[in-house]
C-alpha cells in the first residue's frame, strides 16, 4: 500500500483527466486504470469555474464511489506561470473540490512546459504555509528537490520527460539519484511517460508511483492503453519489492557444469 | 426509413422549439413536406451557438477524437448539404476543395500523431480520402510548413448565410412564434396543440437531458487583405487544436478552444493570444489582419459526445450536435424525420413544396 499525504493507497497509478475524446472514454479509462488519484485542471478544463454542471457532478461522483476504492481529486494550477497565479487558483481548488491537495504546476517555458523552479519553490512555501498538501511538479534536478522539502513539502514529482513527449525516464542517472538520496519521501515520476515500459522502468528503480495523461487519452484504444499501464506499474512496483538480480558483465550458466555427463558435454 | 407519400403528413401541424442549425433545417424540411409548421424561437440576437460555428464540413479532420458514427453521419451530411443549398435558392457560400493539415516543423511530432491516428481509424479509405504532400502547392502561401495531410472531401458553408436562409424560407412559409417555450411535452407547445413538437433547444434542454452539459468555444473573425489561402486549414500543434477557415473576401475565421464550461462571457486574453499567434505563425500576412469580432459560446454535448435522437409519441428531441452542428445536422435531422415518415432525402431531389401551403 502507498502511504500518501495520510492517506492508504492501493493504486500507484496518478491519471490525467485532460485530451480523451470524450468524457465517456475518460470514465472508462480511469475505470480501467483502478486509479485512486485523479488529476483536474482548473483553469485549462474548467476556465476557473465550476458552472458547467454535468462535467463538474461526473468529477465529483469519483469521491463519492463506494466500489471498493476510493478515489481523490487531485486539482492542478496547469497554465499558470507565476506563484502568484498558481496561489490563487490553489485557493480556488481548494474551496471547489473541498481538499488540500493541490499538484503545483507553474510553467517556465510555453513550449516545452517545463516548470520555472524559482516561482514553484515560492508558491510552495506559501501554500505549505496556507495548510496544504502540495504536490509539486519540478524537474529531476536534486537540489530543486531539496529546497520543495526545505520548504515544507512531503511529496515531489519529478518529471520523466516534458509533458506530453512521450519519450519515457530521458535521465535516469538523475532520477536514480534522487530515489538513493530521497530514499523516504514519496517519488510520483510525473510526465513524459509513453509507453508502459517506461512507466515500469521507474516503478522498478523505486519511485513510489506514476502520473500520466497524454500517453493514454491519445492511444489509439485510451480504455486498453489505460489497462496496460495499470499492469505495468503492477508488474514494476513488484517487480522493485521482489528485488532484481544485480546485472553480470559475463554469462553465467543457471546450471553448473561440473558434474555434467562427458558425453553431454562432448555435444557441444 | 421508408419513403411514405408525402402527403400522409401534409397539412399537419408541427412544432419545432429552438431555431439554431437543427430546429432550422428541420423545421424547413418539415415546411417542404407540406406540413404546418410553428417555430418557437425567443432569440432576436442570434446568440446561439449555430450562429458562432464556423461550418466546417470535416468529417475526416474530426475523425481525430471522434468516431466512426460520427464519421458516416459526416459523410452524409456533407452529400445533402449541395441540395439544401440549391433548394433555398439563396447566395449562400460554400466550398468543396478540402482541408490542409499543416504543423510547424518543431511540431511535427503532433503532426504525425493525427496521421497515425487517421491512418488507424480510416484504414483503407485512408489513401482514398487523404493525401500526404510531401511539398504541397495546393496553397503557395504556405508553403513554408512542409509535410501537409490533405483531406480532399471536406467543404465549408457560411453558417451565418445558412441560417439567414433558413429563417428567410421558415418566416415566409411557417409560423414563427418570438417567445420562449415555457412547457414542452407530447404535441403540446405553451398550450398548443400540435401533432408532433421536435425539441431543438440545444443547451436549453439539459434540464430534459441527463448528462447534456455545454463545452465553450472561441473564434476570432478577421479581415486580413495580405492573405490569400482558399482551403480549410489546420495547424497541429502539441496542445492547440487550431482553424483557419477562409471566407469571401479574405475574412477568415480562426478557432476555437474546448474549455468544459457552460461560461458564454467574452473571451479571455490568453485564448485570444493563443489563437492570433497561431494564426500569426502560419502566415505573417494575419499581423495586419483587422479583428473583426470576438465570439463565444457553449456548445451542447453529451457524456459521449454522440448526437442525440430521443423519440416519444409526439415528441422528439434532437441535440448534443456538440461541436458537429453543421458537419451532423442534415443527416441527424433526416433520420429524426423519420419519425413522421417524411424522407429528407427525396424532398431534396423533389424540390420545393412551400408554396403549397
Amino acid at each position: 500500500m502507498l502511504n500518501i499525504a495520510d492517506t492508504l493507497l492501493q493504486s500507484r497509478f496518478f491519471i490525467g483527466t485532460a485530451l480523451y475524446d470524450s468524457p465517456a472514454i475518460m470514465q472508462q479509462s480511469i475505470e480501467a486504470a483502478e486509479s485512486q488519484v485523479v488529476t483536474v485542471s482548473l483553469r485549462r478544463q474548467m476556465a476557473g469555474g465550476s458552472d458547467n454542471q454535468v462535467f463538474w457532478k461526473f468529477l465529483q461522483g469519483f469521491q463519492d464511489e463506494n466500489t471498493g476504492r476510493k478515489r481523490h481529486i487531485l486539482p492542478n494550477t496547469a497554465g499558470c506561470h507565476t506563484a502568484k497565479e498558481a496561489i490563487t487558483l490553489a485557493l480556488m481548488a481548494r474551496e471547489l473540490f473541498n481538499t488540500n491537495w493541490i499538484k503545483l504546476e507553474v510553467i517556465g517555458d510555453d513550449y516545452t512546459l517545463q516548470p520555472d523552479p524559482f516561482e514553484l519553490v515560492d508558491a510552495a512555501q506559501e501554500l505549505v504555509a496556507q495548510g496544504f498538501e502540495v504536490f509539486p511538479y519540478c524537474t529531476d534536478d536534486l537540489v530543486l528537490c531539496e529546497k520543495l522539502l526545505s520548504v515544507g513539502c512531503k511529496i515531489l514529482m519529478p518529471w520523466g520527460a516534458p509533458i506530453g513527449t512521450g519519450k519515457g525516464l530521458i535521465n535516469p542517472y538523475a532520477l536514480e539519484t534522487l530515489r538513493q538520496r530521497l530514499p523516504n519521501v514519496p517519488l510520483v515520476v510525473d510526465a513524459g511517460m509513453g509507453s508502459p515500459s517506461h512507466a515500469a522502468q521507474a516503478m522498478e528503480m523505486g519511485f513510489d508511483a506514476v502520473l500520466l495523461n497524454t500517453a493514454v487519452a491519445k492511444a489509439q484504444d485510451s480504455v486498453a492503453m489505460a489497462r496496460a499501464f495499470k499492469l505495468a506499474i503492477e508488474a514494476g512496483r513488484l517487480a522493485f519489492e521482489a528485488g532484481g538480480m544485480v546485472q553480470q558483465d559475463r554469462a553465467h550458466a543457471s546450471t553448473p557444469v561440473v558434474g555434467t555427463p562427458f558425453w553431454h558435454n562432448h555435444d557441444c | 426509413m421508408s419513403s411514405t407519400p408525402v402527403g400522409n403528413i401534409r397539412g399537419k401541424k408541427i412544432a419545432v422549439v429552438g431555431a439554431g442549425i437543427c430546429g432550422s433545417l428541420t423545421a424547413w424540411l418539415a415546411q417542404q413536406a407540406g406540413c404546418e409548421v410553428h417555430v418557437f424561437e425567443p432569440d432576436r440576437d442570434k446568440k446561439s451557438c449555430s450562429f458562432t460555428a464556423a461550418g466546417m464540413l470535416a468529417p475526416m479532420a474530426e475523425l481525430e477524437s471522434s468516431d466512426d458514427n460520427i464519421y458516416r453521419l459526416g459523410l452524409q451530411s456533407v452529400s445533402l448539404w449541395p441540395s439544401i443549398i440549391k433548394a433555398l435558392e439563396l447566395p449562400i457560400f460554400s466550398r468543396h476543395d478540402g482541408t490542409l493539415v499543416v504543423s510547424h516543423r518543431q511540431d511535427v511530432g503532433a503532426f504525425n500523431q493525427f496521421v497515425n491516428v487517421l491512418k488507424n481509424k480510416l484504414g483503407e479509405q485512408f489513401s482514398a480520402s487523404c493525401e500526404l504532400l510531401r511539398e504541397q502547392n495546393l496553397e503557395p502561401e504556405l508553403k513554408n510548413l512542409g509535410t501537409a495531410l490533405y483531406l480532399k472531401k471536406e467543404a465549408q458553408v457560411d453558417s451565418h448565410q445558412v441560417l439567414a436562409a433558413l429563417h428567410k424560407r421558415l418566416q415566409q412559409g411557417s409560423h414563427w412564434h418570438w417567445q420562449r417555450a415555457e412547457s414542452i411535452s407530447s404535441q403540446q407547445v405553451n398550450g398548443l396543440e400540435f401533432s408532433w413538437v421536435f425539441d431543438c433547444r440545444g443547451l436549453a434542454a439539459a434540464q430534459d437531458i441527463p448528462g447534456l452539459h455545454g463545452v465553450r468555444g472561441e473564434v476570432i473573425t478577421v479581415h486580413a487583405p495580405q492573405v490569400n489561402i482558399t482551403r480549410m486549414v489546420r495547424v497541429m500543434h502539441p496542445r492547440y487544436k487550431i482553424y483557419i477557415v477562409p471566407r469571401e473576401h479574405n475574412r477568415y475565421l480562426i478557432g476555437a478552444t474546448e474549455i468544459q464550461s457552460e461560461d458564454t462571457g467574452p473571451m479571455s486574453v490568453r485564448s485570444t493570444l493563443e489563437l492570433l499567434s497561431a494564426a500569426f505563425s502560419v502566415h505573417s500576412g494575419f499581423a495586419e489582419a483587422r479583428i473583426l469580432a470576438l465570439d463565444t459560446n457553449a456548445r451542447p454535448a453529451t457524456l459521449d459526445h454522440q448526437p442525440i435522437i430521443n423519440h416519444q409519441f409526439g415528441l422528439t428531441r434532437i441535440n448534443g450536435l456538440y461541436r458537429h452542428g453543421y458537419l451532423l445536422a442534415p443527416a441527424v435531422v433526416a433520420k429524426a424525420l423519420g419519425a413522421l415518415a417524411i424522407d429528407a432525402a427525396s424532398i431534396l431531389k423533389q424540390g420545393v413544396y412551400a408554396d403549397c401551403i
